[in-house]
């Protein structure tokens, strides 16, 4: 009976436990005077052992943000809005230069690097998370390879 | 007091100098012939002006076609009026007297053409110092003239490096040069009015000659110290 009840009380933790993706290294590059875009890029950590996924983000002082992907095919650049970005159980989805990102379009007013913008995360699980993202430089660094 | 004296010696009458004074003329003579001599297809002196070889770009092989792709034959680009917020500018004469770095794209883009200008922002030093007799230009051609004047692309590439030029045209102008050079782009459709629509675009850098020709494609991933180290081995088997 103890044993039963220890089963389920660890059955009822594991079924609470949130899998909404644990977030870092989140950042916006700094964007030219008058840019109409720019983009959040992070990295989404999943712990949990189901798929989770980004299915929409928000922040204020913009006209629209949408999810993205960059990608490359015969040397032609293309981006396409996703629906959702997925992180695989106890897998990594890196939203990096040249790769996925969330673009924010139509600023109200150009951001300079050591601003903050709260970017408010929605997740497939109905879970939500607003982290606060330092606009920084960008570094000289080459673009991601596809 | 240094002046004065060699002021004095100048005066002075010396078999020596005279000897130097003409020889100096000689020199000069000759080389203006040379000059007049060499007409547009031989190589000049001077590297901003030179006339690439088409043997030697066809000997040319690269060390990574994907660092580096010489163009062989080389495509020229074709007369086309531009603006950039200086005013007025024209293909080819655009080209004459440097050494271009031309890359297309347009400032909505969030992503990939902030790293791609990042990147140019990079090798630009490193090729001034890696092959210092070079006049580098590097020019953006936007192919978004509906939403980008050309104030807002100079205002957008001089972020990266004040020394970019930024250009834009009629769809026509801009047709014209990229589908020559192979540089493909295609405007997501957006009904009318609507100011929120990506463009898809090649992101290779195009190499163009001081007589207007392209003559080498570097496509992306761009890694400034490969491409620098590829450049500057065109440099010495095709152009110097």
């Amino acid at each position: 009976m103890k044993r039963f009840l220890i089963g389920s009380i660890l059955i009822a933790i594991s079924g609470m436990a949130v899998a909404a993706p644990v977030i870092s290294e989140a950042w916006i590059p700094e964007q030219p005077p008058g840019a109409m875009a720019s983009a959040v890029f992070l990295d989404m950590k999943n712990t949990s052992d189901k798929p989770e996924a980004l299915v929409k983000a928000t922040a204020p002082g913009f006209k629209e943000v949408q999810l993205h992907k960059s990608i490359e095919v015969n040397g032609m650049h293309k981006m396409i809005e996703q629906k959702e970005i997925s992180v695989a159980p106890h897998g990594e989805t890196k939203l990096a230069p040249g790769g996925f990102h969330i673009m924010l379009i139509g600023p109200e007013k150009a951001l300079v690097a050591g601003e903050t913008v709260p970017v408010t995360l929605s997740f497939a699980d109905g879970s939500s998370e607003t982290v606060t993202v330092l606009v920084k430089k960008r570094s000289m660094m080459p673009m991601m390879k596809h | 007091m240094g002046v004065l004296q060699s002021h004095n010696a100048e005066r002075v009458f010396s078999p020596a100098r005279m000897i130097w004074r003409g020889a100096w003329v000689a020199g000069l003579f000759c080389f203006t012939l040379l000059t007049i001599g060499c007409g547009q297809n031989a190589p000049s002196g001077n590297i901003n002006e030179r006339v690439i070889e088409p043997k030697r770009l066809a000997a040319f092989e690269s060390n990574d076609l994907l660092v580096l792709r010489p163009v062989s034959p080389s495509i020229s680009v074709p007369a086309a009026d531009f603006m950039s917020v200086n005013g007025a500018v024209a293909t080819p004469a655009l080209f004459k007297d440097r050494w271009t770095l031309f890359y297309i794209g347009y400032t909505f883009c969030p992503d990939v053409c902030p790293t791609e200008l990042t990147a140019l922002a990079g090798l630009l030093p490193k090729l001034q110092k890696s092959l210092p007799d070079v006049q580098w230009q590097i020019v953006f051609l936007s192919v978004d003239p509906e939403r980008d004047t050309p104030k807002r692309i100079a205002e957008y590439v001089h972020y990266f490096d004040p020394k970019f030029l930024g250009i834009t045209g009629a769809r026509a102008m801009i047709d014209k040069v990229t589908q020559p050079l192979k540089a493909g782009y295609r405007v997501s459709p957006h009904a009318p009015g609507d100011n929120i629509y990506e463009i898809d675009h090649d992101t290779a850098y195009r190499l163009i000659s001081p007589e207007g020709k392209m003559v080498a494609i570097l496509p992306s991933p761009h890694d400034p110290a490969a491409m620098d180290q590829a450049l500057v081995r065109f440099f010495k088997e095709v152009v110097q």
